[in-house]
């Protein structure tokens, strides 16, 4: 049974490899050199003009706990999505009853505004 | 099966040892992190695939980008250093003794056996592991599956109402 989980403990495997030699290799071959070129901002990116360490808003903190309330209502779909074929009707019932309540969570969310950004 | 457990029951002290250690909140929280996918692979080895995806998809997933987005929240200018009780160790100490004392216990009771249920691994196996699941989620626990919908509107309505500025 846990065999059967071998590839995957060889995919990790060959991933934190693939990490180490990403992270290692190149500073080794070519050497560490910091040029002025190389700490400017990529491509299209904003040249930082205040620190990073602040307070971030709270908007990121509603949105976390808002995703964290439909992940666990997606997690109890899976369960049910499974044997729904077996369950016919009652299975619809019990899922439109669960996913109503949580549908009441959502037109509250939104009408209070919190899916806004910065509201 | 030996070999997996001891390695992963290694992995998990160090990132245990990992979430109190640092004084930076944000490599505890990643060092939970590394814990709870440690956990998981537990759970898979215990034979409970769907626990295992819950634990990483739930946990690993959603309730850390929580704890990360509170630790940004709470952390002003610079990186907070945690001041300690001075009694902290004595505490730790006590409690790691009696826990440790515990588990032993329970480890060396041979009574300790335990009823089978009627979901043993052979039954497990011939319906699959989150079918039967779904079958006692949604025919015996129906009602706690309902109430957790709610419980799940309490914790919007409180989101909301902690993280609000203004309430319309």
């Amino acid at each position: 049974m846990l065999s059967d989980y071998f590839p995957l403990l060889i995919f990790l495997a060959a991933i934190f490899v693939f990490g180490l030699i990403a992270l290692f290799f190149p500073p080794w071959l070519a050497g560490a050199r910091t040029t002025t070129a190389k700490a400017l901002p990529y491509e299209s990116g904003i040249v930082p003009r205040t620190t990073a360490r602040r307070r971030f808003a709270v908007s990121f903190y509603l949105t976390a706990m808002l995703f964290i309330i439909f992940d666990v209502e997606a997690i109890f779909i899976y369960p049910w999505a499974v044997i729904l074929k077996g369950l016919r009707w009652f299975g619809i019932a019990e899922m439109a009853v669960f996913v109503g309540i949580l549908l009441i969570a959502l037109i509250y969310v939104w009408k209070k505004g919190a899916l806004e950004w910065g509201s | 099966m030996v070999v997996a457990f001891a390695i992963l029951a290694a992995w998990e002290l160090v990132t245990a040892i990992g979430v109190m250690a640092s004084r930076r909140p944000i490599y505890n929280a990643l060092s939970l992190v590394a814990n709870m996918l440690g956990l998981a692979v537990l759970f898979l080895l215990l034979n409970a695939q769907f626990l295992f995806a819950a634990q990483i998809i739930v946990y690993a997933g959603a309730v850390m980008v929580l704890f990360v987005f509170i630790i940004a929240l709470l952390n002003p200018q610079m990186d907070i250093t945690l001041s300690r009780p001075s009694m902290e160790w004595a505490y730790g100490l006590i409690f790691g003794v009696v826990f440790a004392g515990l588990i032993l216990a329970l480890v060396y009771n041979r009574d300790l056996t335990g009823i089978p249920g009627p979901f043993t691994p052979e039954v497990i196996d011939a319906f699959g592991n989150v079918q039967i699941l779904g079958a006692v989620l949604y025919s015996r626990f129906l009602l706690p599956v309902e109430v957790t919908s709610v419980l799940l509107l309490v914790a919007a309505v409180g989101a909301v109402y902690l993280a609000a500025r203004k309430i319309r």
